[in-house]
């Protein structure tokens, strides 16, 4: 009941706007629900609902040729520990010469072009507490050099630091995943990544290159103490991601070929997005979304999906947009999995949003080792937005 | 009294001189109709020239989309675009408030021969969108302003005719003192027509002062040719001792009672943006 009680402390004081009246800074507050449908039959008893609070505050000033950005998330939660923590995902400075721009600090990046499962999504390593799918990042210390042509832009980046996946109590695993872990050798030393970017008529691609630590860990399991020992490998890959449009379909592709534990793995996301607006029924837009992903390292591929077909759409309803729905139905075509992701947001006012989230998986076979880690992880969540 | 053939021929020469007379009808109406084509090319050439060598443009505005049922949402924005010789202008949207989309950029390449080049930069997941552009006649950001009505346009992009002279009255506003002076005069009603298949208009009628070609009025046409939009330009200002701008403008829709309200807040010409300042690399900076 006092983590309840400091929930909604947290919210007010998150969400009064004297705290940063003197500033240009965005601060968004929210208060949530979450409900996992299955009360889990692990190792261990645990809880089966909780409510939230989460804030982010959002900064960012331009002097000259200087930009400074900031960025802070916090979450606490009424039942899980491990879900209350703050992350820096901004705090970077940037510098730009001519053709020339210097940037460091801390920052979250958007690497790839997919609807689903991003491949090429790694510079970051995953927030799972915040998604499953791998969406939302955690914060990575960086320092980066870029050279821009009149339609090119080639980056190169140095990642020094490594950041270990956080695991919360839930998404629960069948057996408990160990405290510490293990690197392989010359993993966990800093990363490296060049891109070169180009803007065509017809869309745009990225050439890219990664060496470095996987952030997707293998796990090991310990029989002396019936647990997963997160292990961290090192990989390279090459990378072709793109963009193009055809007529009024946008093809999307993120293409990798790498290397692990001296092995050659080669993984791929094809998809097609195809909009209409029929401004019928107040709809103003329906995007279709198919994408097909594969992973030739199957259970040890980096994502929850390994060869997967997702059929899915996102629309915008209402007179003022105030409606946004997005339906995702995935298939694991080796192994007949099948899970579904409902997402609903709903524009109160200005300045609160009403949001809802549904992960439900249909059926999970057991020898899909990633879904089956987390197939009694289904749950549905509702949350208010407030910022200002 | 008129013998048959006398007849005959009589009716022979009236029938005649009808034909003449309907081929001297048609060839004048045939003069007539390119004359207004001529005639609203020109006007369109010179609406177009008034924005010559603006160089950039910044703009804060408010947006404030009404309901029929007078429910209302509110948009602030800024806007900045950079005058491209020869080809489209470039444009950059940034949006203010609702502070939840606050810093999402919209980038747009306009180009007169193909499709426009646009990004979306959405800073809460730090990622920067190539957008399709296909879509004309979709709504911008909900408002009752399609991406047509907001895109940069070249004489060439229409067929024009030339409908003649109204009288009309609006109102300059004195950007020093803010006071507001009420006009009277003539006015051209000008058709245009876009070439743009995709386009989401058969037809837009306008209405151009003659003193300086302000557009104070556009009448928007459907694809199937029912009147369904209306833009009306106030409270127009002088900038730089040549630039004509209102400060508010309002685009309803006469199908579903909507309506849209642009008001700027502050308006600058030649601010010396620069083209780098309308790449993509710059959105996530």
């Amino acid at each position: 009941m006092r983590s309840l009680k400091s929930v909604i402390l947290l919210y007010i004081v998150m969400s009064s706007p004297l705290i940063f009246a003197e500033t240009q800074t965005t601060l968004e507050s929210i208060l949530g629900y979450r409900y996992f449908q299955e009360p889990f039959s692990g190792y261990k008893d645990t809880y089966q609902d909780s409510f939230f609070a989460k804030f982010e505050v959002s900064t960012s000033k331009k002097i000259n040729q200087f930009t400074l950005k900031g960025k802070l998330f916090g979450s606490i939660d009424q039942n899980d520990n491990d879900r209350s923590y703050a992350d820096v995902r901004q705090a970077l400075a940037s510098y730009s010469s001519g053709a020339f721009t210097f940037s460091g600090g801390i920052n979250t990046f958007f690497w790839g072009v997919s609807e689903t499962i991003n491949l090429l999504n790694t510079a970051n390593q995953s927030d799972i507490k915040e998604s499953i799918d791998s969406k939302v990042k955690l914060g990575q210390s960086f320092v980066s050099a870029s050279y821009e042509f009149e339609s090119s832009l080639i980056s190169l980046f140095y990642f020094p630091k490594f950041v270990e996946v956080q695991y919360p109590v839930r998404p629960m695993t069948p057996f408990p995943i160990s405290a510490s872990s293990k690197f392989e050798e010359g993993a966990g030393e800093g990363d490296y990544a060049l891109r070169w970017q180009h803007i065509f008529g017809w869309g745009e691609g990225v050439l890219g290159y990664f060496y470095g630590t996987r952030r997707d860990p293998l796990f090991i399991f310990q029989p002396a103490n019936l647990s997963l020992l997160p292990y961290y490998i090192k990989t390279q890959y090459l990378s072709v991601e793109g963009v193009i449009f055809m007529g009024d379909a946008l093809l999307k592709l993120e293409n990798k070929l790498g290397k692990e534990q001296n092995n050659q793995f080669y993984a791929h996301t094809i998809g097609i997005e195809y909009t209409i607006y029929p401004d019928f029924f107040k709809v103003r837009s329906v995007a279709g979304i198919f994408e097909i992903m594969y992973d030739d390292r199957d259970q040890f591929a980096e994502t929850i999906g390994q060869n997967d077909v997702f059929v899915g759409f996102k629309a915008e309803i209402g007179e003022f947009n105030e409606f946004n729905l997005r339906a995702v139905f995935g298939r694991d075509l080796d192994f007949s999995s099948n899970y579904v992701d409902l997402a609903f947001e709903y524009r109160i006012s200005d300045y609160l949003i009403f949001k809802a989230k549904v992960v439900q998986f249909i059926n999970v076979d057991s020898e899909d080792s990633r879904l089956a880690l987390i197939r009694e992880e289904d749950f549905l969540q509702g949350s208010f937005h407030y910022a200002f | 009294m008129i013998r048959f053939h006398e007849r005959k021929s009589v009716t022979l020469c009236l029938a005649s001189a009808f034909v003449l007379l309907l081929g001297i009808s048609s060839a004048s109406s045939q003069a007539s109709t390119s004359d207004r084509i001529h005639q609203g090319r020109m006007l369109a050439q010179k609406i177009d020239e008034r924005d010559i060598d603006y160089q950039d443009f910044r703009a804060s505005l408010i947006m404030t989309i009404s309901k029929k049922n007078g429910s209302s949402i509110t948009r602030k924005l800024i806007i900045n675009l950079l005058e491209v010789d020869g080809d489209g202008d470039k444009s950059l949207i940034v949006f203010d408030f609702p502070a939840d989309i606050r810093g999402t950029k919209l980038l747009t390449h306009s180009k007169f021969r193909e499709n426009d080049d646009q990004w979306l930069y959405l800073p809460s997941i730090n990622r920067v969108k190539r957008i399709s552009t296909r879509n004309k006649s979709g709504a911008f950001v909900g408002s009752e302003f399609s991406f047509e009505d907001l895109s940069d346009k070249s004489v060439d992009d229409f067929d024009y005719e030339h409908l003649g002279e109204v009288v009309c009255s609006f109102t300059i506003v004195d950007i020093k003192t803010k006071s507001k002076i009420p006009m009277s005069g003539q006015c051209e009603k000008l058709a245009r027509v876009p070439h743009d298949k995709h386009s989401g208009y058969s037809k837009q009628v306008l209405l151009v002062d003659k003193q300086a070609q302000r557009i104070l009025q556009i009448d928007y046409f459907d694809v199937k040719g029912a009147f369904l939009k209306q833009m009306i330009s106030k409270n127009f200002s002088l900038y730089e001792s040549r630039y004509w701008r209102p400060q508010q403008i309002t685009m309803t829709n006469q199908q579903s009672g909507k309506s849209t309200v642009l008001k700027y807040e502050t308006l600058s010409f030649r601010n010396n943006l620069k083209e780098s300042d309308f790449r993509r690399s710059k959105l996530s900076r």
